[in-house]
């Protein structure tokens, strides 16, 4: 079960980097291979986020919480696409946040076999997930937790009420 | 205008497998008019989504 949704979850993400590198050079006119270069040469850093990996549940509630964030932040970005001039990026962003929604609703059920009678365990964790991603300075190429930019719209209380109501009342 | 735009996309159906490479096929014919502001914006967020 989770080897299939991590299959389908990595060929959807590889699709969606492809497809912000297609628009990016559109916009910004940089070849396709220098913008692949320079997200090779980019340095990261997973020591913040480590100890989220030491267990098979807590990565996968880390998972969960990201793509419920990402799924907010695209629904949140829809109006920005709409106003870039044709249906083709309306339409790419729907397909982000369906995808990015499809991710959470996949990953959630594994989760919550994962903690079934542990929602004390999982809320303490989410908590510690949730202080990490306010704690980020900048973005270090980890994947997940990609929210420290100007531009991210929810703020820490619209996330604890979101992970309260979306992840944690899936757990009880 | 969203309305019109979320019924146009349910119809769809956007559960089928998408790619990139297609989506975008016609890309260059279109041309974005886009503020600094925006411009700096979409890159913040293009750096960040990968």
């Amino acid at each position: 079960m989770l080897n299939d949704f991590l299959s389908e979850w990595l060929s959807d993400e590889i699709n969606h980097a492809h497809a912000f590198q297609i628009l990016y050079h559109h916009i910004y006119h940089e070849s396709q291979d220098s913008i692949s270069q320079r997200l090779v040469s980019r340095q990261t850093n997973f020591s913040m986020i480590d100890e989220f990996f030491s267990d098979l549940p807590s990565t996968c509630l880390l998972l969960a919480y990201d793509e419920l964030i990402t799924t907010h932040v695209y629904h949140q970005s829809i109006d920005f696409y709409d106003k870039l001039g044709s249906t083709m990026f309306s339409e790419f962003i729907r397909r982000l946040k369906y995808d990015e929604a499809k991710h959470y609703f996949g990953i959630i059920s594994i989760v919550k076999d994962q903690f079934s009678g542990k929602r004390a365990l999982a809320e303490s964790l989410l908590n510690k997930i949730i202080q990490v991603d306010d704690a980020m300075d900048d973005y270090y190429g980890t994947f997940v937790l990609d929210h420290a930019c100007p531009e991210f719209p929810l703020s820490k209380s619209n996330i604890m009420m979101l992970c309260e109501k979306i992840i944690l009342r899936k757990i009880d | 205008m969203q309305n019109r735009i979320e019924s146009a996309f349910n119809r769809k159906q956007l559960s089928e497998k998408w790619k990139a490479k297609d989506l975008f096929r016609d890309i260059d014919k279109i041309k974005i008019q886009l503020s600094d502001q925006e411009k700096n914006q979409l890159e913040s967020l293009f750096w960040h989504s990968i």
